[in-house]
C-alpha cells in the first residue's frame, strides 16, 4: 500500500526536476545563439527531428522533435503557435512534450486549452478536405530568448482501416525553411 | 388525426409544386445574378431565460456557372458545449424537378477550421456540400439550432441583413417570446411587413420581406450592413443595460496579483506622469500580449474574458483578454479604466440596444467626464484608438451604465506622412534623390506592420521595388529604418534612390519631372483612395481614415542652367478635400510643395464627385514639367 503511494510522488518528482531530460535537448538548449550572426532570422530551429516508423499497409508512425529559439518579435507573432497537419479519420496526433523554456531557465506547459485540435482551414473548402485537422499548440510565456519544444507523434487509429493497396511510401522533408536550421535530421 | 393528414397532404402538394423552379425565368429576371436565393425563414422561439430554439429554411437556385460554387455549401456553427445543431432536410433539386436528398457523407460536422489566430477547439462546424449542381439546380436545406449559452441572460437580440450578394424573392423572420419579454424593432433602410399575434400567453412576431434587390459591390464602399436593409430587434431595454451587464462579466477577473504588481512597477519604472505610465502600460501590453484565441471559454463564450491573472501567465489572449488586462493595469495605477464593446469596422445602427459587437477595446474616463479609448490589440499602432475603431460606436461598460456613443475620428493632420526629398539633377538627366518618410497614425501603423512582417532584406527589396516601379531603371541604397518594435518612436525611413535619364536634353534644353510630384512614393493614399474610379456609384465611397500628405522636395539643378518654365500652381479645395502645389526658384535651386488632404470618411453625390476630380488632378501633377535652358544656349 505503502510504495504505490509512494511512486506516484517519486515519478511526480523526478517529473519536476528534470524537465529536459534528454541529452540532445540539453545540448540543444545550452547551444549558444549569437542572433547577430543571424541578421535575418526572427528565429532559430536548434533542432529538427523527424523519425517515420513504415508499418504495414501503409500505417506509419511519425515522431518529430523541435527546439526552435525566438530572436524578434516577428518570429514570436508567427510561430508561437505550432500548428501538426494530421489525417482526422485515420491518424490521431499526441503532443508527447510542448513547453516554453524561458531565458531565465524557468519552463512553462501550456494549459489544456492551449493545446488544440481543429479543422485545416482548407476543410471548409471542399468535402474531400473535410477530414484534415491540425494539432495547435500556443505556447505559454513566449518572450524573446525563449525556446519552444515540441515533441508529437501521429500514429494510426486503431480502428482505422488498412489500406486496401497502399501506395508505396512517399514523402518530401525540407532540411532548410524560413529560418535557419542548426541540426536536422530524418529516420525512417 | 385526419386534419393533420390533410395538412400533410397539403404540405406535401406544395413541396412539389415548389420543387418546379423556372429557373429560366428567374435568369431573364435577374441577369446579373449568379443564384436567386427563393426562399429564406428563420423562426426563433425563445423562452424567458434567452436560450432559444431556431430553425432555418433556404431554397436557392443557380442561375449562372459562378452559382454552382456559391450554392456549393451550406453552413453554420455551434457551441460544442452548449448549442446543438441538426440538419433535418438537405436536397438538391435538378433542373427537370427531380429532387435528391444530400447523403449523410454530405452533411459533415467537423471541429471549426482554424482562422488566421483562431483556434476554436470547442466550436463546430455543420457544412452540407451539394454535389453535381447544374445551372438550374435549386438547393433546399432546413436546420434545427438549439441555442443554450445565451450570452445575456434573460434578454434575446438580433441583427440581420436583409439583402445579400444575390436577390432574395421572399424573406421571414419570426421570433415567439414569453409576453414577459417586451420586445422592440426596427427596419432600417427598408420595410417589412410585420404582424403580432398572441398565442398562449406569448407573443409571435413576424416581419416579411419581399422581392430583395442584390447587393452588387462598388470599391471601397462601406460594408453590407451599414448600407442594407437591416432588421434590429432586443428585448434589452437600454444601452445602460448592456453597459452594466458587461462590466459585470468582466469585473471578475480585474484582481491584483503579487506577479501583477510586479509587472506594473517593471513597466512603469521611471515614468513619473500618469500620461506616461498609461502610455508605457497600453505599448506594453499591445506589443507583449500576441493575440490569438484558443477556445471559447465558459457559458458566456466570445464575450466573458480571461482573468489578468491568467492572460500574463499565457502572455496571449484574444481581444477582450488584452482589454480586461489593460484595464486591470490601469486601474492599478489609479486610473478610471473601464472595458469598452465596440464594432470595428462598422458603424452600426444604434437605436435598438443589443449585444452584436464584433471587438473589445479599454477606455479611460477623464477629469471632465469624457472617455479616451485605446486598443491594445492594435500590436503596432501608436496611436491608442487605430483608425479601425474610430468614428464607431462604443459601449463604455460600467457599474452605472453608459449609452452608446461614437468613437472620435482623427483629424488629417494626425494621420500624415510628411517626405521631404532632397534631389540632384545631373546635367546627363540622372537624378539623385535623398527621401525621408515621416509617417504618423495610419501611415506610421500600417508601415510598421507590414515591413515588420519580413526579414530585413525583403524591407530593402520593398523599397527598391517601389522605385523601380516609380522611375524606371532606379535603385535604392542607405536604406534607414527604425526599431520597428519600438512603439515610442516615429517610423521615420530615408533611403537614397538613384535614377538614370530621368531628364531628356533637347538642344540646349533639359527637361525633367522632380520625383515628388503628384505624390508618387505615397503608395499608401493611392491604396486608399483606389475606388474613387467609377464615374458614378450608388453607395458612398469610403476612406478607412482621414489622411494627409505633404511633400516637400528641393531640387538642385546642374550648373550653367536656368529655369524656363515650371509646373504651374495649384490650389484646390473641394468638399472634404483640398490640393495645393508649389513649384519656385530658389537659391540653391529648385524648391517643391504639394500636399493633399481628405478630412472625411465617407464621400458621396457632389463631395464624391469633388474627390474625383482632385484625385485626378493629383494624379496628373505627375506629368509637371520643369524645362531648364543651358546658359548661353538658344532662347
Amino acid at each position: 500500500m505503502k510504495s504505490t503511494r509512494l511512486f506516484p510522488a517519486l515519478a511526480l518528482l523526478v517529473g519536476l526536476a528534470l524537465p529536459a531530460a534528454d541529452p540532445a535537448v540539453e545540448a540543444a538548449l545550452r547551444r549558444p545563439v549569437d542572433a547577430a550572426r543571424y541578421p535575418q532570422a526572427g528565429a532559430v530551429v536548434l533542432l529538427d527531428e523527424t523519425v517515420v516508423t513504415l508499418g504495414p499497409q501503409g500505417r506509419s508512425t511519425i515522431e518529430g522533435h523541435q527546439l526552435i529559439r525566438i530572436l524578434q518579435d516577428r518570429a514570436l507573432r508567427q510561430i508561437s503557435d505550432q500548428k501538426i497537419p494530421f489525417r482526422g479519420d485515420s491518424q490521431a496526433c499526441d503532443v508527447l512534450v510542448a513547453r516554453t523554456h524561458l531565458p531565465s531557465g524557468e519552463t512553462r506547459e501550456p494549459e489544456a486549452s492551449g493545446i488544440m485540435e481543429v479543422s485545416d482551414p482548407e476543410a471548409a473548402a471542399a468535402p474531400f478536405y473535410s477530414t484534415a485537422r491540425l494539432k495547435v499548440v500556443s505556447f505559454p510565456g513566449v518572450q524573446i530568448g525563449a525556446v519552444l519544444e515540441l515533441k508529437y507523434r501521429i500514429h494510426p487509429l486503431p480502428e482505422a482501416k488498412d489500406q486496401e493497396a497502399p501506395d508505396p511510401f512517399m514523402g518530401e522533408l525540407s532540411f532548410g525553411g524560413p529560418e535557419p536550421v542548426l541540426a536536422t535530421s530524418l529516420t525512417l | 388525426m385526419r386534419l393533420r393528414s390533410a395538412w400533410l397532404m397539403l404540405g406535401l402538394a406544395a413541396a412539389v409544386l415548389r420543387a418546379d423552379t423556372d429557373w429560366k425565368a428567374l435568369a431573364a429576371r435577374f441577369p446579373q445574378a449568379m443564384a436567386v436565393v427563393e426562399d429564406s425563414r428563420e423562426t426563433f422561439d425563445v423562452t424567458a431565460d434567452g436560450k432559444y430554439l431556431s430553425t432555418t429554411h433556404y431554397r436557392a437556385t443557380i442561375l449562372q456557372e459562378a452559382g454552382i460554387e456559391q450554392l456549393a455549401k451550406y453552413g453554420d456553427s455551434y457551441y460544442e458545449k452548449y448549442d446543438q445543431m441538426k440538419v433535418k432536410r438537405a436536397v438538391i433539386i435538378s433542373p427537370d424537378g427531380k429532387v435528391t436528398p444530400v447523403g449523410p457523407d454530405g452533411i459533415k460536422d467537423l471541429p471549426m477550421p482554424a482562422e488566421g489566430p483562431f483556434y476554436l477547439q470547442n466550436v463546430r462546424l455543420v457544412l452540407v456540400s451539394f454535389p453535381q449542381l447544374q445551372v438550374g439546380s435549386t438547393v433546399e436545406v432546413d436546420m434545427d439550432i438549439r441555442r443554450s449559452a445565451p450570452p445575456m441572460d434573460n434578454t434575446f437580440s438580433l441583427l440581420e441583413t436583409l439583402q445579400g450578394g444575390n436577390p432574395v424573392l421572399r424573406q421571414e423572420i419570426q421570433v415567439t417570446l414569453p409576453a414577459s419579454m417586451p420586445l422592440a424593432w426596427k427596419v432600417y433602410r427598408g420595410s417589412a411587413r410585420f404582424d403580432r399575434q398572441e398565442r398562449d400567453g406569448r407573443f409571435i412576431y413576424r416581419w416579411e420581406v419581399g422581392e430583395q434587390p442584390q447587393l452588387v459591390p462598388e470599391p471601397s464602399m462601406p460594408p453590407p450592413q451599414e448600407v442594407c436593409p437591416v432588421l434590429a430587434l432586443s428585448t434589452i431595454s437600454s444601452w445602460k443595460e448592456v453597459s452594466r451587464w458587461y462590466a459585470g462579466l468582466s469585473r471578475e477577473g480585474q484582481k491584483m496579483t503579487p506577479a501583477l504588481t510586479r509587472l506594473v512597477a517593471e513597466i512603469t519604472a521611471g515614468k513619473t506622469s500618469q500620461e506616461d505610465q498609461i502610455q508605457a502600460l497600453y505599448f506594453w501590453v499591445s506589443r507583449n500580449i500576441r493575440y490569438v484565441e484558443t477556445a471559447f471559454t465558459g457559458e458566456k463564450a466570445g464575450f466573458k474574458p480571461a482573468p489578468a491573472e491568467q492572460t500574463l501567465e499565457r502572455k496571449y489572449g484574444v481581444c477582450r483578454d488584452k482589454a480586461e488586462f489593460l484595464v486591470t493595469l490601469l486601474r492599478s495605477i489609479g486610473v478610471d479604466a473601464c472595458n469598452v464593446l465596440i464594432t470595428a469596422g462598422v458603424r452600426r445602427d444604434v437605436d435598438i440596444p443589443g449585444i452584436q459587437f464584433n471587438h473589445a477595446i479599454v477606455a479611460i474616463r477623464r477629469a471632465d467626464g469624457r472617455f479616451t479609448f485605446l486598443d491594445p490589440t492594435a500590436e503596432d499602432s501608436r496611436q491608442y484608438l487605430p483608425y479601425s475603431d474610430q468614428d464607431k460606436y462604443a459601449l463604455v461598460c460600467t457599474d452605472r451604465g453608459e449609452t452608446i456613443q461614437a468613437t472620435p475620428l482623427t483629424p488629417p493632420a494626425e494621420n500624415r506622412m510628411d517626405i521631404a526629398l532632397d534631389t540632384v539633377l545631373g546635367a546627363d538627366g540622372a537624378l539623385g534623390t535623398k527621401v525621408v518618410m515621416e509617417p504618423t497614425g495610419i501611415y506610421d501603423l500600417v508601415f510598421r506592420q507590414y515591413l515588420n512582417s519580413m526579414p530585413p532584406a525583403r524591407r530593402e527589396q520593398f523599397f527598391t521595388t517601389v522605385a523601380g516601379r516609380m522611375f524606371p531603371g532606379a535603385t535604392v541604397k542607405d536604406l534607414v529604418l527604425p526599431d520597428l518594435d519600438d512603439l515610442n518612436a516615429p517610423a521615420r525611413m530615408s533611403f537614397t534612390l538613384s535614377a538614370p535619364d530621368q531628364g531628356i536634353r533637347a538642344g540646349d534644353y533639359l527637361i525633367f519631372t522632380t520625383p515628388g510630384q503628384g505624390g508618387r512614393l505615397d503608395l499608401l493614399l493611392a491604396s486608399l483612395v483606389s475606388g474613387a474610379t467609377a464615374p458614378r456609384r450608388k453607395y458612398p465611397l469610403e476612406l478607412s481614415a482621414t489622411v494627409e500628405s505633404r511633400i516637400r522636395e528641393t531640387v538642385r539643378l546642374p550648373k550653367g542652367y536656368t529655369v524656363r518654365s515650371l509646373p504651374v500652381p495649384v490650389d484646390l479645395k473641394e468638399p472634404g478635400t483640398a490640393l495645393s502645389r508649389e513649384c519656385r526658384p530658389v537659391p540653391e535651386g529648385l524648391a517643391y510643395t504639394e500636399s493633399f488632404s481628405a478630412s472625411e470618411l465617407y464621400f458621396s453625390g457632389d463631395a464624391y464627385q469633388g474627390l474625383r476630380r482632385l484625385l485626378e488632378k493629383r494624379s496628373r501633377l505627375r506629368d509637371g514639367k520643369v524645362i531648364l535652358l543651358r546658359q548661353g544656349g538658344a532662347q
